[in-house]
């Protein structure tokens, strides 16, 4: 079975004035049809860079993107141009991801119209099928967008990036700028259409109890490397890394017990520009050995079973 | 000890083309020294509007009356006195000017409040900047805003608020624009600063853990009304109002049951919306014929015609 999406050594940094800046070091992964595979990290770990790579908008450095075994960085014009059909994106900011101007039907069209020359009745039968994919009525293709609650703004945006029936959504933050009684649902949501569409996430989120709740599988990213990888439960219940450990326990829970065991995570992230020799980690890690800071550990199979971990000291490693 | 924040029959109204919209209808709120006060609610509840009314910042044409004291002294009907409280924002690098230092912002402040004289003026801002654990406060007295990341910038921005001696620190989302990790870090700040300044602050957020994480006690807003309040731990444990419990089963919990999370269907009331009766009513999974004709009184904890968890 080949995955739908495979990524190898992905890696790309941004010109700057002291030298290239690495948002990316080298990223493999991959995602069968029908997975969502969760990728969590803070500001600066290359979430971003990292799915603007796969969208084909930015250019690797290095490294290839195979999508459904078809090189995304071999591709000419045209057949990347196929390619990125099979992606669909959904952004983290339902307000400013859909035009003031247009009328719902129109934004949904858009992509039936200018990609696949659709015209007429069946424009409008695909508009009204994508709505009722994301439970709107379809009374909403006469609304514009400043009619519409967060929640369903953001349900017109899924329903534009459904609307091509891509293999792949990547799902950039998609509830974070939406209140709690709408994440929820818009979660759920994307549970649905994924059970009845068999479509593959890619599902960036800082959030651990939200890609807990969505993923089976989750990559934590630290500076541009892949720190740990593997099921989040198992992940999340016993992380191997102690920058992943860290981050849990960062973690504000809804649970007044839980505030004393409320840590903070000392020092500032690196420099991106500043060459790191070892572990990007190493400088804020409270398990640092001497070798740390040599060369950078490798991903290996950790302790748990499908789990992989890039440190020299992790967590449980002794664990039976 | 009179209260930090004592907030008394405070309503914020807008006129609309479709009539007069009730923003904000707050019977009392009281916030003591040394106390953390977390307002929690959707967009649109009124949060960030009880936050501008309480430093008589609500904007024209809004239409507020009440009282609102902060350390005794009334901040409404511009009397000019507003220096018991101090604000912190979301953004903190919208905050503060990019054109100059970080020591020039906070002096130009600071000796603005309190009439200070240069030198003294400098001790007090460096002194604020170690308070808020950031390291060599006279390098960051030199800086510029972009010099900085997000974090440290909010505790710029925090140190500034305490430089003005507030009786009252009024924290609107401050930690939703950061990572994590620096959200943790802010969160201790607060709490230690509470502890041992006796500042009192009234923390909004939509972010339940954050409440739990931090606050002392919780109000629950909902439609500009007070629909719940109480102790920290009572309301996680045992939310009485139907809309305390909904939010609170909305948040996803890590390690929690992977059954599906239960969303709150429709939206709180707009401008142009008929009210009667319970504002909640229309998404309550528990309302009936009275909760759609007249409006529960709150009893110093909840109000609701059917509370959760009524004793006996």
């Amino acid at each position: 079975m080949t995955a739908l999406l495979e990524v190898d050594g992905l890696a790309k940094s941004y010109p700057g004035r002291r030298g290239p800046v690495p948002a990316v070091r080298g990223v493999s992964f991959s995602i069968e049809a029908g997975e969502t595979l969760g990728l969590v990290g803070e500001s600066g770990c290359g979430k971003s860079t990292l799915a603007a790579c796969v969208q084909g908008l930015v250019a690797p450095d290095a490294g290839a993107i195979r999508i459904g075994g078809v090189s995304l960085t071999e591709a000419g014009r045209a057949e990347r141009r196929q390619l990125r059909r099979r992606i669909g994106l959904v952004h983290q900011n339902p307000y400013a991801a859909l035009d003031p101007k247009m009328r719902v039907g129109a934004i949904v069209a858009e992509p039936l119209v200018a990609v696949l020359g659709l015209r007429g009745a069946v424009v409008q039968s695909g508009v009204e099928a994508c709505l009722a994919d994301v439970d709107l009525e379809p009374d909403f293709a006469a609304r514009y967008p400043h009619q519409l609650s967060g929640g369903q703004r953001q349900r017109v945006a899924i329903a534009r990036a459904i609307a091509l029936d891509p293999d792949l959504l990547i799902l950039d933050e998609p509830t974070a700028a939406l209140d709690v009684s709408v994440q929820a649902r818009i979660l759920n949501l994307l549970k649905a259409i994924q059970a009845r569409r068999g479509l593959s996430y890619l599902f960036i989120t800082h959030n651990l109890a939200v890609v807990e709740y969505m993923t089976r599988r989750v990559l934590v990213m630290y500076l541009g490397r892949v720190v740990e990888e593997g099921p989040a439960a198992r992940i999340f219940a016993g992380p191997a890394h102690p920058y992943t450990q860290s981050l849990l326990a960062a973690v504000p829970r809804p649970d007044p017990a839980w505030r004393d065991r409320l840590m903070p995570l000392p020092g500032e992230l690196p420099d991106p520009a500043a060459p790191i020799a070892g572990c990007a980690f190493a400088a804020r890690c409270p398990r640092r050995l001497e070798a740390c800071t040599a060369a950078p550990p490798p991903l290996v199979p950790g302790a748990a079973p499908d789990t992989l971990v890039a440190c020299l000291n992790p967590l449980g490693a002794r664990a039976p | 000890m009179s209260a930090s924040l004592a907030i008394a029959g405070l309503s914020v109204t807008f006129p609309t083309t479709r009539g007069v919209f009730h923003a904000l209808d707050i019977e009392a709120l009281d916030v003591a020294p040394g106390e953390i006060l977390g307002l929690v609610g959707e967009s649109g509840s009124g949060k960030s509007t009880l936050a501008l009314a309480c430093l008589d910042l609500v904007p024209k044409p809004g239409l507020v009356t009440g009282s609102v004291r902060v350390a005794g002294r009334e901040m409404l009907g511009g009397t000019g006195d507003r220096a018991g409280a101090a604000m912190i924002f979301q953004n903190p690098a919208t905050a503060l000017s990019p054109f100059f230092s970080i020591g020039r912002q906070m002096s130009d402040i600071v000796r603005r409040r309190r009439g200070l004289d240069a030198r003294v003026t400098e001790a007090v801002c460096l002194a604020a900047l170690d308070r808020v654990h950031l390291p060599d406060p006279p390098a960051q007295w030199r800086k510029y805003p972009h010099q900085l990341s997000g974090g440290q910038l909010q505790r710029v921005m925090i140190a500034l608020a305490l430089a003005c001696q507030p009786s009252l620190l009024i924290a609107d989302e401050p930690t939703t624009a950061l990572d994590v990790t620096i959200q943790a870090l802010i969160i201790l700040l607060l709490r230690e600063l509470a502890q041992s300044q006796g500042l009192a602050i009234l923390f909004i957020t939509h972010d339940l853990g954050v409440a739990a994480a931090l606050c002392d006690r919780v109000a629950v807003l909902y439609a500009g009304r007070v629909v719940e309040e109480a102790p920290v731990a009572a309301l996680f444990a045992a939310p009485r109002h139907p809309y305390s419990a909904s939010l609170i089963a909305a948040v996803p919990v890590l390690g929690g049951s992977a059954a599906n999370l239960a969303g709150i269907a429709g939206t709180p009331p707009g401008p142009g919306t008929e009210r009667r009766g319970c504002d909640f009513a229309p998404r309550c999974p528990h309302a009936q014929a009275i909760c759609r004709s007249a409006v529960p009184a709150f009893d110093g904890a909840v109000a609701c015609h059917f509370p959760l968890g009524r004793p006996g």
